[in-house]
């Protein structure tokens, strides 16, 4: 899309040639208003996208040296994709959702009213063995309201004087309401997959997802990208299902996510080693308090009953804000303590995340609540403290 | 960003070429009786340049310029041996007749240290001021064409009475720069604190085919006026990419990689296309 957009910027002088043949009334209906529009049709292959953690060759005890691989992988539009590119002033804070005050700012704002994209990934690999197949689909804004992007100078607030005058980007993104995209993962022939939408109701009279305040910048610790700002977003995934074919297969029906409220502050700093030779990436996060409804829907022909809780994650026993640290590797080497389930053999290291964390979940007002039920009764209520200390991994392998 | 830099490189061509064109008209035909077998120009060019700020603006219902600004733009073609040893690129240009198409072909070679800098990229409503915030900045250095060559042909469409502009582009097989985005950090401006996020980039054997065309009758929509603008049709495009040792932060305490990406073989289906209008 920067490409895109600087393209369009480069080409300017010629399309003021073509804009300076419309005779006045031509623009009657045009007002306040101008800018730029971008239409474009396009299908991409890439025979493969790699990430390689590259051995230190001054270290024969350095592990890395494995790679990630997306094979096949296929972006393209279903239809023509329609842009548009424009300079807007900013909102105060009680023109915006979030309550970020943005006046005096100026940034660029892209809107769309269709993106009709498909992105497939026909083999994901980690050291050469597939994990599967993964995709995102049938993306649409639905065609009622746009899906819009603001771009603002300035990252987030690193002196803390509450002025814009920092270098960085700060976006803003809202999600219409009508929006749905299909996620799956394939493997052998079966697929997971799921529609995406942010409808708050089965009508799709509210909802949407907006996320305000996610900052870019380069800090001494590496690259930092601030989380959003979300108040009262929405998040459903429908069709949730496991099947070999469009009409073979299981449901493990409906999530929905509602009422999702992100406080701001949160943060990930991804960064590199310090030693030179050295090949890792390092991450650093906080999560500012946050909170969600939380229903799974139990769905049939005949009944949705229904599993909700009110859902709340922050800092450990109450204290501070949820957060983890740790690496990423890529291993190559055989580590003989890992012992491949199917082959009963030392298996070959993986995508490796090293880290600690600490954070609490506190879930309230559980409640069943069979179809047509209204008021069920209450169940209780959960806490958990959760501190994941220093040495614990995940490691990731295909096979 | 490979876009914006094809673009930059047509761009300065395009102008180069232009001045070319009026030194061709003035060499007489009497002073050409002893050349044969080949013609042509030759130029070497040795430039170190600096332009405060290049902008694009728009007009808010005549209230307030809206400016898209690149400041601070430095282009030096030679690196640090500036004025020192210069190693100018070169360029042949040749008129191309083959009968079907005729145009303008680019020989490029010796590319051995061009850099581009954008110090800062801020956006304005009405005056542009240094303190304004901005989208950091970026730079492509020690561009080099490790020995081989690039080129550029821009061509009339070959069928009798098409028009618009074919543009082929085929880079060196071995095209080496170093890519940096700069957060200026708190000041937004040059000091010590700021911190980059940087790669080292090869792309092999690019190559590309487009066509160029201004154009009628895209319809606006919601409007009954038909809207001209400015078309790339993309006939081929492809070619590999790697960034290596991708790096972000204090490179002087992290001092290793994050890890190096390979994109192997991307292609642009034909029919691929971009339409810029103005709205």
């Amino acid at each position: 899309m920067a490409a895109k957009f600087f393209c369009a910027l480069l080409m300017f002088p010629l399309i003021s040639q073509a804009l300076q043949s419309l005779d006045d009334s031509s623009m009657s209906n045009v007002v306040a208003q101008e800018g730029i529009r971008l239409l474009t049709e396009y299908e991409a292959t890439i025979d493969s996208v790699q990430y390689f953690d590259d051995k230190d060759p001054s270290n024969a005890n350095d592990t890395g040296g494995g790679s990630l691989s997306f094979v096949d992988v296929n972006v393209a539009t279903r239809a023509q994709q329609i842009v548009d590119i424009e300079v807007i002033a900013g909102k105060s804070a009680a023109a915006s959702l979030t309550e970020i005050d943005r006046t005096g700012r100026t940034g660029v704002r892209l809107s769309s009213q269709e993106i009709p994209v498909d992105f497939t990934v026909g083999d994901l690999k980690i050291n050469g063995d597939s994990l599967g197949q993964v995709g995102l689909t049938d993306y649409t804004t639905g065609g009622l309201s746009p899906i819009i992007i603001d771009l603002w100078a300035g990252g987030f607030d690193e002196n803390a004087n509450g002025q814009a005058d920092e270098s960085g980007l700060t976006l803003d993104v809202s999600f219409p309401k009508e929006s749905s995209f299909n996620l799956y993962y394939e493997e052998d022939g079966t697929r997971l997959s799921g529609n995406i939408n942010y409808c708050a109701d089965i009508a799709c009279s509210t909802g949407g997802l907006v996320l305000e305040g996610i900052t870019f910048d380069v800090i001494a610790e590496g690259l930092r990208l601030g989380l959003p700002t979300i108040k009262d977003g929405t998040y459903n995934i429908k069709n949730f299902r496991i099947g070999v074919s469009d009409t073979k297969y299981s449901d493990i029906n409906e999530l929905s996510l509602s009422n999702i409220n992100m406080g701001s502050g949160g943060y990930l700093v991804l960064g590199a080693p310090t030693g030179a030779g050295e090949t890792e990436i390092t991450f650093d996060m906080e999560l500012a308090n946050t909170s969600f409804d939380f229903i799974f829907y139990d769905t049939s022909d005949s009944a949705r009953d229904s599993i909700a809780a009110h859902v709340q994650i922050g800092g450990l026993n109450s204290t501070g804000v949820a957060n983890a640290n740790g690496k990423i590797n890529v291993l190559e080497t055989v580590d003989p303590t890992i012992i491949d389930p199917l082959s009963k053999v030392p298996k070959t290291g993986g995508l490796r995340i090293d880290f600690e964390a600490a954070f609490q979940v506190v879930a309230t007002d559980i409640t069943m609540q069979p179809n047509g039920v209204t008021g069920a009764p209450v169940l209780g209520s959960f806490e958990l403290n959760l501190q994941i200390l220093n040495g614990s991994y995940l490691e990731v392998m295909g096979h | 960003m490979r876009t914006l830099l094809k673009l930059v490189i047509i761009n300065s061509l395009l102008v180069l070429v232009c001045m070319k064109a009026v030194a061709l008209e003035s060499i007489a035909e009497n002073t050409l009786r002893d050349v044969t077998g080949q013609e042509g120009i030759r130029a070497e060019l040795n430039y170190k340049a600096t332009i405060g700020r290049a902008y694009f603006e728009t007009t808010d219902n005549d209230l307030n310029d809206n400016s898209f600004n690149l400041n601070n733009i430095s282009i030096d073609t030679d690196g640090s041996h500036h004025g020192i040893d210069d190693r100018p690129i070169k360029m042949d240009v040749d008129v191309i007749n083959n009968g079907f198409i005729s145009g303008l072909g680019i020989h490029i070679t010796e590319v051995n240290d061009l850099d581009i800098v954008v110090e800062s990229v801020t956006v304005a409503s009405g005056a542009v001021s240094e303190t304004d915030a901005s989208y950091g900045g970026f730079s492509l250095t020690n561009i080099n064409d490790n020995g081989g060559f690039a080129d550029v042909n821009i061509l009339a469409k070959g069928a009798d009475g098409a028009e618009g502009l074919r543009i082929n582009i085929n880079l060196a097989e071995k095209l080496s720069l170093n890519w940096a985005y700069t957060d200026n950090g708190p000041d937004s401006s040059v000091t010590t604190d700021d911190y980059s996020l940087s790669a080292n980039v090869i792309l092999s054997n690019v190559t590309g085919e487009n066509n160029i065309d201004v154009v009628g009758g895209e319809v606006d929509e919601g409007s009954l006026n038909p809207v001209g603008g400015l078309r790339l049709n993309i006939v081929s495009l492809s070619g590999d990419i790697t960034l290596d040792k991708i790096q972000a932060g204090d490179t002087s305490v992290l001092q290793g990689s994050m890890g190096r990406i390979e994109i192997n073989n991307y292609q642009l289906s034909p029919e691929s296309y971009l339409t810029v209008q103005g709205i």
